[in-house]
Formats: structure tokens, sequence, C-alpha cells
């Protein structure tokens, strides 16, 4: 009922209806685990509600409007009330790090713990379509322009009483342990009455490892001072993952291997995109600051989860990454476009979350503890139906981030509406939370543990076989796409999906080999695609273009990104010898030796694919004659050109030294417990027929680099000529209306790939008029 | 750890190197002269090639105004060097077998494209309508010819278990050749139709088609620059037959004997299969080459697969 009111109040109204519902159903139970639960729930609902509508009530107060559609663009007016009203709303739908959220937590654990599967469905089902309607306020409250009079901030005393509730709802989400104890004593009672054992209530104190909280606590102060000093905190948003960076190196001891070296990663890789931000949002400088508050906060999210030990802190921290700092991050640009596209994205992320939600109750409740030691020690005595079904719901959450088919997959691509620098983080780095929940998974549950006893093939394990087989298809499938887009960011965006598949895949094979060669790819992609989303949006910057056929010829005045994306691009479709074909080879030879011939062949074929689309970006962008976009055209500011030469120096350096992932790929693998591969700093790539791309490397500089010589200096200098173009003797034609734009390229291929997979076409502008035909969503069938 | 004499040597000498770009030269020499014949004219001097190499290396480079200069020019010499290097990853049975540390078979594969890859920047950064469209063909044509290529490579890799090209070679000299073996035909077939789109020759030179597009990517080109195009192409033909030769008729001799049956295998696979091919057929469009590459060469290499699985 509340999704379809068109007053505030009334919707808050009715969804306590549906609140106080899901709380009945919890005390219905009976178990005393479920009483404390929905105590809890009670008294925080309580405080959430009474913030929403004491907002409410100064909204209409101050405004004199009660029509939600009335509200839009309040928060920029009224900034504190809209403030505490969005923090009760993000607390009320069970996100992190509020009160909200641990209660929910616990409700949904205790449904699992009496074996109401259903009826912890039920409630985030219901959880689900709450967030329709209360991130719709939201969404009107803070993202929509304001129009009509002057309004004023609501009075002293009312502010006082929110700031009141908004910081109970904050203490009660990181230090939730006075009010379970009280929740829990009352629990106890009713236990004792009923001749039932008392609560073990399980720990649910959300655990920060110093590199989330210095980014948290970091957002929070750039967020702060972007409002009185900018530039300060716009070099506070840098020093942030800086800072992170350096606690994590001084916590290894916080992390297993792999963790750390993620960790790592997440902060490095943000401080680079963190200070090309600075560099992408300088001249657009509109809320700047909440975005990299919202770009910090999702670095915590992702470090906190790989700091995290149990499955409650994973989880918390993972929701913290994916839910509405994301949004936030998403929303940016504010146009109908983004508003939609980060809400679609809002939405599937928490259907996600919410298969992972249930999925980690079932294993909490059975194991007694959600600590991942004590589940992996407990899983052998659970039944194979409730283990099996609690893995496969926690993968599905995990494959959904990674964008795996068969789920609907212009659902799950991150908006392309997004600012390009946080486009690139999600796409190098967030969406890899995905990979590296399924080896956590499978490096805790592997061999007899779990996995085995879900079925076998050939000797391997049914589920992992499964997921190879989705990744092997998703590869080939988003590889297919990715040929045919010509928005600039979508192309790019299909193939981060191709490449996740790439890496799904060969982590899924569970071999040595295949999880070496996963991981290695997983971090290769990390910097090239990063660095091609950089690229873009220095392109976008400078041209202020969406689609590759505005473009063409922007390679003689933007000689560095140029020269960086070539790299990068052809690096990334698996040209040798340079670090994305090294780390492709191993994965080709580990589905080989696996006996995946088929998943082999998807593998090499779609790399194909990505080098179709690489280069029918470069021509279209960047080669080709130069057309209207080329003329204005500039290299880009040093902030953004440093991060992408750091890359791009990290990626060269890879492919001459593959050692430098190998070795500590090897250590992983040994932590994990698997068989290492064999790795030295300096050594060649391993396997069985292990070669070394130094030396097809150096070959190649030292060779091309003579030839070079003589080509540009040979004849004593004079070795070069400048001349027109030959157009067969025609003179009156503009350079642009020469150029074959990005549409055209690739007729038969593009006719065979559209009809094969149904993909209509797309301009990258599905834009605010025209809102109704371009949600029409790209169907699939080919799976 | 690394054999740094005969690496070099290998890529700079024999048999990649000055070797394989003699052969090469010489094999469109033989090719011209003989499609000459077959048309009743008298043709070029058998080292023809050599000479034209000569006078381009001689002359200046001509550089659009709108081109991406730096790429416009290192696109040759990227192709040129990657050629090098992959005539010295293949073997020539009873004679050459490449050092391992150098790269394996899928390495070689992917060394193949780069040609093509260098072929469509060129096209692309010269800045010409006429290249772009060579661009725009030549990777039509590769979307459709490198799918059979890596089915029929994966279908011998199945039947041998390697995916090493010495241990192909070992597994025909024990086993027979896969010439011989009806169960590899299929994919036998399929290679006989890629290797001449991949050579770029009639009916498959779309993308440098003279009469339609005044030779695409290479246009533009002039001097050393296109000179370095021509080393390329004539080394490719040493590496794609070469390969052929490594994948389905590898018996061989020991020694120099060895070296002049390779040399012999490749002179025939030239004449019958590109010099008879062009003289005998007229260019395809680029829609019925694509169509037909995604019809009979993956049919048959989807097949060869199956078979070789099943078998």
């Amino acid at each position: 009922m509340a999704l379809i009111q068109k007053e505030l109040k009334r919707m808050l109204a009715y969804s306590t209806l549906a609140q106080i519902g899901e709380i009945a159903a919890i005390l219905g139970l009976g178990t005393s685990l479920a009483t404390t639960a929905s105590l809890l729930h009670v008294t925080n609902h309580a405080v959430m509600k009474t913030l929403l509508f004491f907002a409410a009530g100064a909204f209409i107060l101050q405004s004199g409007r009660r029509h939600l559609k009335d509200l839009a663009g309040l928060g920029r007016v009224m900034p504190f009330t809209a403030g505490c009203y969005a923090l009760a709303t993000v607390a009320i739908m069970g996100l992190p790090p509020f009160s909200g959220f641990i209660s929910k937590f616990l409700m949904i654990t205790a449904a699992a713990a009496a074996g109401r599967i259903d009826v912890a469905a039920l409630i985030l089902v219901g959880s689900i379509l709450a967030a329709f309607y209360y991130l719709r306020v939201v969404r009107i409250l803070f993202f929509q322009p304001y129009e009509g009079p002057v309004v004023k901030e609501a009075p002293t005393s009312m502010l006082v009483a929110m700031a009141l509730l908004a910081s109970a709802i904050v203490f009660g989400g990181v230090a939730p342990t006075i009010q379970i104890d009280a929740a829990s004593a009352v629990g106890n009672l009713v236990a004792a009455r009923a001749g039932l054992p008392p609560v073990v209530v399980p720990d649910l104190l959300i655990v920060w490892p110093a590199a989330a909280l210095i980014a948290t606590l970091g957002a929070v102060a750039v967020w702060l001072f972007g409002k009185t000093s900018p530039a300060f905190a716009t070099k506070l948003a840098i020093a942030v993952p800086a800072a992170a960076f350096v606690a994590v190196l001084l916590q290894p001891d916080r992390y297993d291997g792999l963790s750390f070296a993620f960790a790592l990663l997440v902060s490095g890789v943000g401080t680079l995109n963190m200070a090309y931000a600075t560099g992408y949002l300088a001249h657009h400088p509109h809320a700047q600051h909440r975005f990299y508050a919202a770009f910090a906060l999702m670095m915590a999210g992702l470090m906190g989860m790989a700091g995290s030990h149990d499955f409650f802190n994973f989880f918390a921290f993972w929701e913290l990454m994916s839910s509405w700092a994301l949004y936030v991050a998403l929303v940016h640009e504010e146009t109908a476009d983004a508003r939609r596209e980060a809400f679609k994205y809002f939405i599937f992320n928490t259907v996600g979350a919410s298969f992972m939600f249930l999925g980690i109750a079932m294993f909490g409740t059975a194991a007694d503890s959600f600590d991942f030691a004590a589940i992996a020690r407990a899983a052998p005595a659970m039944t194979t139906v409730w283990a099996g079904s609690a893995l496969v719901l926690v993968l599905v959450g995990m494959l959904m981030k990674a964008a795996m088919l068969p789920i609907r997959i212009d659902y799950q691509m991150h908006p392309a509406t997004a600012p390009t620098p946080v486009s690139g983080y999600i796409s190098a780095v967030l969406l890899k939370s995905g990979p590296y929940g399924v080896l956590k998974l499978m490096a805790l549950f592997g061999g007899a543990t779990l996995l085995d006893r879900l079925g076998l093939i050939n000797g391997q394990s049914l589920i992992g076989n499964a997921i190879a087989i989705i990744g092997g298809v998703t590869l080939l499938y988003a590889g297919a796409m990715a040929v045919v887009q010509t928005g600039i960011k979508r192309l790019l965006i299909y193939s981060t999906v191709c490449q996740l598949g790439y890496i799904t895949m060969a982590l899924a094979l569970g071999t040595t080999l295949g999880v070496a060669g996963g991981l290695m790819h997983f971090v290769n992609h990390m910097m090239l695609k990063d660095v091609l989303f950089l690229c873009a949006g220095a392109i976008m910057v400078t041209s202020h273009a969406r689609t590759l056929d505005e473009l063409g010829g922007l390679g003689r005045k933007m000689p560095i990104t140029f020269g960086i994306f070539l790299f990068a691009g052809l690096s990334l479709a698996g040209i040798p010898p340079l670090n994305g074909f090294n780390s492709k080879w191993i994965i080709y030879v580990a589905a080989f030796e696996s006996g995946h011939y088929v998943l082999g062949i998807f593998a090499m074929v779609a790399s194909l694919f990505t080098l179709a689309a690489i280069l029918k970006f470069a021509h279209a962008a960047f080669m080709g004659s130069p057309g209207a976009a080329a003329e204005h055209a500039h290299e880009a500011p040093a902030t953004m050109l440093v991060p992408m030469l750091v890359l791009a120096a990290g990626s060269f350096a890879v492919g001459m030294m593959p050692g430098l992932l190998l070795v500590p790929i090897a250590a992983i693998q040994q932590e994990l417990g698997m068989v290492p591969i064999a790795a030295t700093w300096t050594g060649p790539l391993p396997g069985a027929g292990g070669w070394h791309p130094a030396l097809l490397s150096i070959l190649l500089l030292v060779l091309a680099g003579i030839g070079f010589l003589y080509l540009r200096l040979g004849r004593a200098g004079g070795a070069i000529i400048r001349s027109p173009i030959h157009l067969c003797g025609v003179q009156d034609i503009a350079m642009g209306q020469a150029n074959i734009g990005a549409g055209n390229l690739y007729e038969a291929p593009d006719a065979a790939i559209r009809s094969l997979l149904h993909a209509k076409h797309d301009t990258g502008y599905s834009d605010d008029d025209t809102a109704a035909d371009t949600t029409a969503p790209i169907t699939i069938h080919a799976v | 750890m690394l054999d740094t004499t005969t690496i070099p040597l290998a890529v700079l000498m024999f048999p990649g190197g000055l070797f394989a770009l003699a052969f090469g030269l010489a094999l469109k020499g033989l090719d011209r002269r003989v499609a000459a014949r077959l048309q009743g004219r008298i043709g070029p001097p058998l080292a023809q090639p050599f000479f034209d190499l000569v006078k381009l290396a001689r002359k200046r480079t001509m550089v659009p105004d709108i081109a991406a200069e730096p790429v416009f020019l290192g696109a040759p010499l990227i192709g040129t060097v990657s050629m090098l290097l992959a005539a010295a990853l293949v073997p020539i049975p009873g004679v050459y077998a490449p050092n391992p540390m150098l790269g394996d078979l899928l390495v070689l594969l992917y060394l193949l494209a780069v040609p093509a890859v260098v072929l469509m920047i060129a096209g692309s950064a010269s800045g010409s309508p006429f290249g772009a469209i060579g661009f725009s063909r030549e990777m039509a044509l590769m979307l459709a010819y490198e799918g059979p290529l890596v089915l029929v490579v994966a279908a011998v890799a199945l039947r041998t278990g390697s995916f090493s090209l010495s241990d192909i070679i070992a597994y025909q000299q024990t086993h027979g050749a896969f010439l011989f073996d009806p169960v590899m035909w299929p994919a036998l077939l399929a290679f006989l139709a890629f290797y001449p789109a991949n050579l770029g020759i009639v009916p498959f030179d779309i993308p440098e088609a003279e009469t339609e597009v005044l030779e695409g990517p290479l246009l533009e080109y002039s001097g050393p620059a296109l000179g370095l195009f021509k080393m390329m192409s004539a080394l490719k033909a040493v590496v794609v037959l070469g390969l052929g030769v490594a994948l389905f008729f590898p018996s061989a001799p020991d020694g120099a004997a060895g070296l002049l049956v390779h040399l012999a295998k490749l002179v025939v696979m030239m004449l019958v299969g590109v010099t008879l091919l062009r003289v005998s057929m007229g260019r395809m469009r680029i829609d019925q080459a694509f169509s037909f590459f995604l019809r009979w060469p993956l049919a048959l290499s989807l097949l060869s697969l199956a078979i070789v699985a099943a078998a």
C-alpha cells in the first residue's frame, strides 16, 4: 500500500503497518531469540520512525507541502532536516552502519534459526519493496532541483530533537551491545517463563579495521569540510584513501593473504581514482564533496569486507559498499537518466544482497556462529540440503555482483551515467568483490567440507563446474555485446562483464593454474580497465560526447591519452606479450588442462571480440578523420594523466615481470590450502609450456626501436614528408564528413551479433524526455 | 636459465629473421611468376620482391597530415617484428625446435593475429576513409576466420593431448601425419580455407582490394614504411604455411634434407593454396566472405572437434 501513496505522511503510516507485520511475524516464531530480535527491532523502529515523522513534519510545517512530488529538492534548502530524514531512511531499510541493520540482521537470523526460511524470505522481499518507496522520497528530496519560494530550516528545538534521534540511530549501529543486552534480558525472561534455555545472541558488533575506519571518518570529514573549505576537502579526499592504504600496510595481521592483497589494491587504485576524480570534477564543481565522500565510503566497505573474519562483518561491509554509498556516487549527475539508472542498480544490488543475507543467516544459525572458521568446522555436520542451499544463496549474491548471466545483464551492469572515475572504479575494483568472495567461499568450503558433497563431475565439484560454465557463457555473450556498442562507456562496461567472466571462470576451475590465472587477470584487469575508463573520462571531459560516433581524430590532440589507451586496450584484448595476454594465456592453458575445451575455446574467441571492441573504440575516438570534437580537444590535466600513467606503468611492469604478481599469488594459494604455482620474481609464467614474456617484449622493443629510428631519422633526418590524404581528387569535403563512424564500422559482424543476441541499437543517450521507450531493456535469448 | 645466444639468432637469422624473410620474398616472387604464366603473361623476374624492397628502402616516407604519426609509423614496425618473433616460434620438423621460453602454440596463434591488428591500426591511423574501410573489412574477416582457426588448433591439441608444437609433431611422427588421418580431414579443410584469408589473397583480399578501396590500409603508405608491410606479409606467409606443416604434415627426415623437404612443402602449399586459388577466382564481397566462414569452415571445424572428442 505504501508504494502507491502520494502523500508523505500517509506513506510513512502505511509503511509502519508493514513493519509491524514483520515484527509480529518474528514474534510469532515464539523462540527466545525471536523475542529478543523483535524487541530490539521495536525499539529501533520506534526511534527511526519517530525521526522520519519528525522530519516529515518539519518539511510540511516549513514548506506547507504534503504531496511527495512537491517535496522535490527540499533537501537543498533544509539540509539538516533532510539529512536526518535520509539517515533514518537508510537505517530503516536495514543498511549498515546504523541500528536498523543490526536488528534486521537479528530478525532474519532468528527466523532462520527457527527453521522458518519462508518467514525470512518474506521479510527480505518486504524490505526490497520498502526500498522502492523509501528511496523514492530521498531521491525527490535530494536529487531533484528545487523550485519555489525560499524555505527556512526547521526551528532549533525540532533540530535538536532530530539530532538526538539521529545520533541514537548511529550509536545503535556502531555500538549495539547495550541495546542488545537489554533486549536479551527480556528475551531471557520470556524464555525462562516458557521453560526454554536462555538466549544466545550472536556477536553483532561491527569490527572496523583501521583502514575502513579511516576511510569512513575521512568520508564524513570530506563531506563536512566540503561546505566550508572546499579546496582543503579536495586535498583531504585524496589523502583519505592514501592513509587507508598505509593503514592496511601497518595492519597485515588483520588480513589473510588474499584479503591483504585485495585491501591494498582497493586503497591503492582508490587513491589514484580519487586523484583523477578531483581533476575530472574540477570544471564541474557541483556537489563534488558529497561524491568524494560516497566514493571513500565505498572503499571503506571494500576494505572492511577484506578485513572481516566473520560473515556478519563481511555482510555489513558488503552492504556498506554496494548500497547507499554507491547510490549517492552514481546519482551524482542528478539528471533523470542518472536517477533512474542509479535507482535500478540500487534495487538490483539490494536483491543480490538479500540472497546473500538469507544464505548467511542459514550458515550462521546452523553453526551457532558467524565466524568463517567456525562455520567451516561446522559445515560437515550440517545437512547437505541446508548447507548446500545456503552456499548457493551466498554464491548467487556474489555472482550477481560480478554481473554474471543468466540474470538480465542490462539490470546488473552499473550505469553508464555515473561520473567516469567511479565507473572505472566500479568496473575495475568494486565488482571484483564478487570473484573475491567466490574464491574465499570455495577455499572455505572446498573439498570434503561441503563442495564435494554437493555432487561431482569427473572428480570436480558440481558447483565449481556450474560457476565456470556461467563464467564461460557470460564472457562470450558480453564480449559479443561489447562489439556492437557505440556508447563510450557502455562498450567498456560490457567489456568489463566479459573480463569478469574470465576471472570467475578461471577461479571456479579450482585448479592450481586456474586460480593463479584468475587472480593474475583479476589484478591485470583492475589496472587495464581502470586505465581505459580513465582515458574515456579524459575524452568525455574534453569533448562532452557520450557516443563514439561524435568523436574522431583525437589522437593528434591527445597523444598521451591515446598511447595509454592503445597499450591498455591491446593488452586487455590479449595481444602478446602484454600483461593482459599473459594472464589470459594461463587461463586458456588452465581451461584446456582441466578438460574444459569448450570453455577454453570460448575464452579464446571472446578475446577476439574484446580486440574488435577496443579497436573500434580506438578508431572512432582517436584515429580516423578528425571530426568537430577534435578541433577543441586538448590533453587531460596532470591530475588526470598521472593516475593513468601510474596504472599503465604498473601494467607494463607486470607484463615484463609476471613474477611481480605470481609470487604473491603463489603465497596466497599456499595459504588457501592449494598446491601453489611455481613462481619466482624474475621467472617465467607457470605451467607446462611456461614462457617468459620479457624475452618477447625486449626483442620487440629493441627491434622496433631500431626500425623507428631509421624511419624517423634515416636520410639525414629528411625521412618524413607530410602530405594530405588521397581522396581520389575530391577537394570540397570536410574531414569530419569523410570519417567512418563507430556505428558503421563492423557492418556484417554487427548484424550477425545483433540478430543472434537480439541486441537493439543503443545510442548511449537513453534520455530524459524519452524515458519510456529507452527503459525497454535489451532482452537476452542467448542463454 | 635463458639461452641468450640462440634466441636472438633464431629471431634474426634462422629460422626466423633473414632466412624466413628471404624465403618469404622468394615465395612471393614465385607466386607472381606462376600466376602470370597461368594468366598467359610473362610475369616479373623471380627476384622482383627483393628489388621492390630495395627500392622502397631508398625512398622517403610520406605521412598524411591528419595521421597520428607515432602510431602510423609504429604499426608496420610492430607487425614486422612480431612476425620475426613468430617465425622463430614455428618448428621445422627434424631441424629446429623453438626454445620453450620464447612461447608456445597459443602465443604463436595470437602473434599471428598481430599483422591484421597493425593493418587495422595503420588504416585507421592514416585518417583516410579508404583506410577505415579496409580496417572495417579486415576486422570482419578476422572475426569470421579466427573462430575456425581456434577450433582447428583445439582439435589438433585434443587429438595429441598437448598444446606444444613439439608434442604435436612428435605425436604425428609416431602415429602418422594428420594429412592421412580421416578423422582430421574436416580440420584440414577448415585450415585450407583459413590460410588464404589470413594471407589476404583473392578471393579474400577484401580489406586491401586495389580496385575497390585502393589497397585500403596501405593506401597512405610509401617508402620504408610500406617496405616493412611487404616484409611483414612475406614473413607471415612463411609462418602460416609453416604452422600448417607442423599441424598436419610434419613427417620429414633430420638435418639438411629435412629443411629441403620443409621448404618444398611450403612451395607446394603456396602454389596450390594461394597461386592457383587466386588466379581462378574473383573477389568475394565482405558479407559473402563473412557468412562463408561462419558457414563452412566453422561447421567443419566444429565437426572436427566433435569427432576428435568422440574418437
